[in-house]
C-alpha cells in the first residue's frame, strides 16, 4: 500500500481549478462546440440549418441576420461549420452552455431560488439517474470524481439514496421502461429538490418523445430546472451547470 | 472457396445460395430444416452464431425473413441461412434448444416481431415491461408512430429464480449505487454464495433500429455512434462499411488507415477505463485515479485530434471527415508514447498489489467450453479461449497493412480479463505506431454521392473494444433505410454473464461485473 500513497503524492496535482480560474485554454477538455461568431449572414444560405440533422439551428432565407443554434437540441456533429461558407458558424472551445431555463422547477420563482440556493450553497447531495443514456454522457458525469475534475472540492457528492439527495441528475431521454423508475427516484427525494437534466436526449432533443420506446420528454414528467447541453456534455459544461443552478456562477 | 459448398448433406437444403459479400453466403431453408441445418454448421463445420434476426420481406408484405448468421472458423468466412414464415402470429421451430446461443435473440424476434420460435421455453417479458404493448410488435411495417397511452411499467414480478431454504432473493435496481447504468439484477444467494443471477435489461431500449428506419444513410451514422457512446466510432465503422459494401463505394486509403488509428484509439482509452473501473470495483482508490488520469489524457487526445471525446462525428460514408496534419501526428505519437510508458509502470504496480490480485484471481470463472457455447465475443471471450476476432480473421479497414497478435487466455478468471485488456492496449499502441509513418496525403474520404438501389442489403462489421459488432442494412425507396439490424457484442456477452458469479460470493459481484466491462446501452440499443 506504500506504495501506492508514494505515487499518488508523486503525481503532481492535475485537478482543474475552475471555476476559480478560466480555463479555456486545458487543451481538449471539451469537445468543440459549433458557435456563430458573426452578427450578420448571407440572406441567401441556409446550408447550416439543412445540414443540422436534428434542426437545431434557425436561419432565415430573407434576412441577413446570423443563424441560431439552440444548444439544448445540437448533437454537436460539427457538420454546420464544415458547410458554412463564410465561417459564420465555426468551431469554439466554449463550454459554458447551460442557461437557466424558465421551465416548472423550483428555481422558478425569486423567492424559492434564492432559498434554495442558500440551502444547497457548500453541499450539494446528487443522485444520478440514467434514463436510457447512451453510456457517454455517464461516462463524462462519472468523470467528475476523477482526478481532473474532483467535484468533491466544490461541495457536490454523489449519493447512492435518493432520500440523501438534493438534486436528481438525469441522463438519457426517458424511455418507457423507466418512466416509473424515474418518477419513483424523484418522489424519493425529500423537499426541497430540483431536477437537473444532463446532455441532449435529456434536454428534450433528437430521440426523446420520438417513438414507442421514448414516449414522454423529461420536461413533461418532471419540473426541469436546468438543462446541460452537451452530446456528451464534458465535465466542465457539467460542472458550470451545477454552480449556475446554485447561484455560484452568473451566467 | 467457403467449405459449406463442399458439404453436400447442407447444400442439398439450401435454396437460392448467393454471395452476399466475399467469404459470405446465404441461402434459404425450409422452416423444417432450419434446426437441422443450423447444428450441422455448429458441430461439423466448427461454426459459431454470430447473430439470428427477422426482417419483413420487401416483395412480399406480411412476409418475414428469419435470418441465422454463423462464422465459419478463422479463415472460413460466414453462412446466412434464412427461412420464410407467414401469417399474422408466424412460427418456426427454435434453434436455441440446441444452440444455446440462440436463446436471446429469439426472444427478441418473438417481441420484435411477433414470429414465435416454437419451442423456446422462456418467450416474452423480454423488452418490453409494458403490458400495453403486449400485442404491439414494433418492428413490423404496420405498427408506427409514438404509443402515448398504455398503463404502467411493470416490475420485475416473476418469482424466484430459484427456490428452496435458505435462499435469499435480492433484487438490484433499476436504480442502484454510484452512477451506473439501469440494469435489474435478480440476485439469488445462500449465504455469502451467489447461486444465480438473472440480468433483466432493456431497460434502455430506444428503439434505434425502428427510428432508422425514416433516415437516409448519411443520418444513420449519427444514430450508429449513439447505440454506445464509448464504443461509437466501432459501431458507425461497422454500419458504414455496410452502407459502403451495399453502394460499391470505394473509401481512399488514407480514409481506411485514419479508421484503423481511430479505432485503436478507441480501444485503448476505453481498456483503460475498463481496468480503472476494476481498481475501483477492488476499493483500490488511488489505483482507479491513476488510471482515470491515463483515460482523461485520451479522451482529450482524442479532442485535440478531431474535435471530440468520444470520436463521434468522425466517421461519415466513404471515409473519415478529418485529416490529421503533420503537427496532430506528432502530438498523437508524442502522448501516446508517455501513456504507454504511464501504462506500463501503473500495470506493473498493480501487478505487485496482492490484496488487488487476491481480489481477482480465480474469481468469475467462465470455462472455455461455455464460452463456445454462449459464443462469446471479444476480450472477454479471449479469455476463455474463444480465438475470434473480426480483425485478424476478417480484416477490414487497414488491418491487413499491420501486424499484430490476438492475446488469447484460457484461465477465464477476473484477473485474465485484466490481463488480456492489457495486452490488447500494447497491441494497438503498436497498430498506431506502424501506421502513423504510413499515413500519405491525400483525401480522407470519397465525397462521391452514392447511389442506394432499393432492396438492396450488405452487411458489415468491426471489433470493438467490447468484441465484435455486426450490422446489417437494407435499403429501401427513397434512399431511406429499410431495416437496420444491429448485433452489438453486449448482446452476446450479457447472455453470457451469469455464468460468471455462479458460485462466487456476494462481495465478488461488482468486481465480476466490472472485469466483463458490459454495456447496457450497447445491449438495449
Amino acid at each position: 500500500m506504500a506504495n501506492w500513497v508514494l505515487k499518488g503524492l508523486a503525481t503532481q496535482v492535475v485537478t482543474t481549478r475552475y471555476p476559480f480560474r478560466r480555463e479555456d485554454d486545458i487543451p481538449g477538455a471539451c469537445s468543440f462546440t459549433p458557435s456563430v461568431t458573426k452578427d450578420q449572414c448571407l440572406s441567401t444560405c441556409a446550408e447550416c440549418a439543412e445540414v443540422c440533422p436534428t434542426g437545431a439551428i434557425r436561419k432565415s432565407l430573407l434576412s441577413p441576420d446570423a443563424p441560431e443554434i439552440d444548444y439544448a437540441r445540437c448533437i454537436f456533429c460539427r457538420q454546420c461549420a464544415e458547410v458554412c461558407p463564410k465561417r459564420i458558424i465555426s468551431l469554439s472551445k466554449r463550454f459554458e452552455l447551460s442557461s437557466l431555463n424558465d421551465g416548472g422547477g423550483i428555481l422558478k420563482e425569486a423567492g424559492t431560488a434564492n432559498k434554495v440556493r442558500r440551502l444547497f450553497r457548500r453541499s450539494l447531495h446528487i443522485r444520478h439517474m440514467d434514463a436510457g443514456s447512451c453510456e457517454a454522457c455517464l461516462s463524462e458525469i462519472s468523470a467528475l470524481s476523477s482526478p481532473y475534475y474532483d467535484l468533491n472540492r466544490l461541495g457536490f457528492f454523489f449519493t447512492n439514496s435518493p432520500r440523501h439527495a438534493d438534486v436528481l441528475l438525469v441522463s438519457g431521454p426517458v424511455t418507457k421502461n423507466l418512466e416509473q423508475s424515474l418518477q419513483k427516484t424523484y418522489e424519493a427525494i425529500p423537499e426541497p429538490k430540483m431536477v437537473i437534466g444532463a446532455g441532449t436526449c435529456a434536454a428534450g432533443g433528437w430521440m426523446a418523445g420520438q417513438n414507442y420506446a421514448c414516449r414522454k420528454r423529461l420536461d413533461s414528467l418532471l419540473p426541469v430546472d436546468l438543462v446541460i447541453p452537451g452530446c456528451p456534455p464534458s465535465p466542465l459544461t457539467l460542472l458550470h451547470g451545477l454552480l449556475l443552478a446554485l447561484g455560484r456562477v452568473t451566467k | 472457396m467457403n467449405p459449406v459448398f463442399f458439404d453436400e448433406a447442407l447444400s442439398q437444403k439450401l435454396a437460392h445460395a448467393s454471395e452476399v459479400a466475399p467469404e459470405h453466403i446465404a441461402g434459404e431453408v425450409n422452416a423444417a430444416d432450419l434446426v437441422g441445418a443450423c447444428v450441422r454448421l455448429n458441430d461439423q463445420h466448427g461454426a459459431r452464431l454470430l447473430d439470428a434476426f427477422a426482417l419483413e420481406n420487401q416483395e412480399q408484405p406480411g412476409q418475414y425473413l428469419v435470418c441465422y448468421t454463423f462464422e465459419l472458423g478463422r479463415d472460413g468466412g460466414m453462412v446466412t441461412l434464412y427461412t420464410k414464415v407467414n401469417g399474422e402470429r408466424p412460427g418456426y421451430p427454435a434453434v436455441s434448444p440446441c444452440i444455446h446461443a440462440a436463446d436471446w435473440f429469439e426472444r427478441e424476434i418473438y417481441e420484435m416481431y411477433g414470429i414465435e420460435p416454437a419451442g423456446h421455453p422462456m418467450l416474452g417479458e423480454f423488452i418490453f415491461r409494458n403490458s400495453a404493448l403486449q400485442n404491439f410488435f414494433p418492428l413490423r411495417k404496420t405498427s408506427a408512430g409514438v404509443i402515448q397511452s398504455g398503463g404502467d411499467e411493470v416490475l420485475p414480478t416473476a418469482g424466484p429464480a430459484i427456490k428452496g431454504e435458505g435462499v435469499f432473493e435480492m433484487p438490484l435496481g433499476p436504480v442502484y449505487s454510484g452512477v451506473a447504468e439501469a440494469i435489474h439484477f435478480q440476485l439469488s444467494s445462500i449465504g455469502e454464495e451467489i447461486l444465480w443471477v438473472t440480468p433483466r435489461l432493456f431497460y434502455k431500449h430506444r428503439a434505434y433500429e425502428k427510428t432508422a428506419e425514416n433516415l437516409l444513410p448519411q443520418q444513420a451514422v449519427l444514430l450508429a455512434e449513439r447505440i454506445s457512446g464509448t464504443t461509437g466510432f466501432a459501431e458507425s465503422l461497422a454500419f458504414c462499411q455496410a452502407v459502403e459494401n451495399l453502394a460499391h463505394m470505394e473509401v481512399p486509403e488514407l480514409g481506411l488507415y485514419l479508421r484503423t488509428v481511430f479505432a485503436e484509439l478507441e480501444r485503448i482509452y476505453n481498456h483503460i477505463g475498463s481496468i480503472a473501473d476494476l481498481c475501483e470495483s477492488t476499493s483500490l482508490g488511488v489505483g482507479a485515479a491513476q488510471g482515470y488520469i491515463l483515460k482523461e489524457r485520451l479522451l482529450r487526445l482524442n479532442t485535440q485530434l478531431t474535435g471530440h471525446r468520444y470520436l463521434m462525428g468522425v466517421n461519415r460514408i466513404g471515409g473519415v471527415r478529418v485529416d490529421l496534419n503533420k503537427e496532430k501526428r506528432e502530438l498523437l505519437r508524442q502522448t501516446l508514447r508517455d501513456v504507454r510508458r504511464d501504462f506500463r509502470k501503473w500495470i506493473k504496480m498493480l501487478q505487485d498489489t496482492d490484496t488487488y490480485l487476491d481480489r481477482l484471481e480465480g474469481i468469475g470463472v467462465v470455462k472455455p467450453a461455455s464460452a463456445k457455447d454462449l459464443s462469446l465475443t471479444g476480450p472477454v471471450g479471449r479469455v476463455s479461449g474463444v480465438d475470434r476476432d473480426f480483425r485478424r480473421d476478417h480484416p477490414y479497414a487497414a488491418y491487413s497493412e499491420v501486424r499484430f497478435t490476438v492475446p488469447v487466455l484460457e484461465d477465464g478468471d477476473c484477473l485474465a480479463r485484466m490481463r488480456v485488456r492489457e495486452l490488447e492496449v500494447e497491441e494497438s499502441v503498436e497498430i498506431i505506431e506502424q501506421l502513423l509513418p504510413q499515413l500519405s496525403a491525400g483525401i480522407p474520404a470519397n465525397s462521391a454521392v452514392p447511389e442506394f438501389p432499393a432492396g438492396e442489403y450488405a452487411c458489415g462489421f468491426s471489433e470493438g473494444p467490447r468484441g465484435g459488432t455486426l450490422h446489417w442494412v437494407w435499403m429501401g425507396e427513397g434512399g431511406l433505410i429499410w431495416r437496420w439490424r444491429v448485433r452489438p457484442p453486449s448482446l452476446v456477452n450479457w447472455h453470457a454473464y451469469p455464468v460468471a458469479p455462479e458460485g462466487s460470493v456476494f462481495q465478488d459481484f461488482p468486481i465480476i461485473l466490472a472485469s466483463f466491462g458490459l454495456s447496457a446501452a450497447e445491449c438495449d440499443r
